[in-house]
């Protein structure tokens, strides 16, 4: 006698069920990618803590789009409705611009002197095509969400551009008239956005 | 305002996704409005009435007597 297969579905732990894995992996990512921008500000004297952080950021990212994708995976699960597709796309691809955003702005800072021509105009540039693809994925996302998403997506913008905007007034004035080093504008974006990413994912898990 | 989203869903048998699908939102939409934390718009809570063929004060009840 045969044995028939397992059909039934299998049971998240409720560590991955509620989200708060997905936002552990986001933290961690963000952490992680923080580390390796700094090494490559420092100059990247060591390649191998370049390389190891900027493989363990990826690896990371590829866990956090996997977890947010798992539950629609699954062979035995419900169809996914159309509109949180588009969401569970176009979040890491906001995510992916951010980092790869910083990384160019960073190359180009250590590149570029040492480049002309093609590539050097190229290196230049394409930070700016980045935060440009950033709002294009931004506006796409506030447009084609639901209504409650849009609103959450509303605040949490309304919550980061507020408070990285203050803090970068608080920092500018600290500066002011203190030897210490300032807060460059071209920061600001990655600021923005990853305070952005964590203040959606905190408001998405407290709706939901 | 206290809904019955959930028995009525319960009733029909439909997954909170299939509800998501009629209704034309994300699944986290529905399960924020089966939990109370969200409360709809005036087009989404004619649309949820209309998906479940009963009068909006039959599905929702904001608490306040007469």
């Amino acid at each position: 006698m045969t044995e028939k297969p397992r059909m039934e579905a299998r049971t998240l732990h409720p560590i991955r069920a509620s989200g708060t894995f997905a936002l552990i992996l986001l933290f961690l990512m963000i952490g992680l990618f923080m580390a390796f921008a700094f090494e490559l500000a420092d100059g990247a004297d060591d390649p191998v803590i370049l390389v190891v952080l900027a493989a363990a950021t990826l690896g990371v990212f590829g866990l956090w789009v996997r977890e947010n994708r798992i539950s629609q995976r699954a062979a035995n699960a419900p169809a996914t409705p159309r509109r949180e597709i588009k969401a569970a796309l176009l979040i890491p691809l906001q995510a992916g611009i951010v980092m790869a955003y910083v990384a160019a702005l960073l190359a180009a800072m250590r590149f570029v002197p040492e480049l002309d021509g093609f590539f050097k105009g190229m290196l230049q540039s394409l930070p700016v095509g980045l935060v440009a693809g950033w709002v294009v994925v931004w506006i796409y996302i506030i447009l084609e969400s639901d209504e409650m998403i849009r609103r959450l997506m509303t605040t949490a913008t309304a919550i980061s551009a507020g408070g990285v905007l203050c803090a970068a007034t608080f920092w500018a004035l600290v500066t002011l008239h203190a030897d210490l080093p300032a807060f460059d504008a071209i920061y600001l974006f990655p600021a923005f956005a990853a305070l952005y990413g964590v203040v959606s994912a905190v408001l998405i898990q407290r709706q939901t | 305002m206290k809904n019955r989203l959930k028995d009525l869903r319960a009733e029909r048998g439909w997954s909170q996704a299939h509800l998501a699908e009629l209704l034309d939102v994300s699944r986290q939409t529905v399960i924020s409005l089966e939990n109370g934390k969200y409360d709809p718009s005036l087009p989404l809570a004619f649309r949820i009435a209309r998906v479940f063929a009963t009068p909006i004060e039959t599905i929702f009840d904001d608490g306040v007597e007469g």
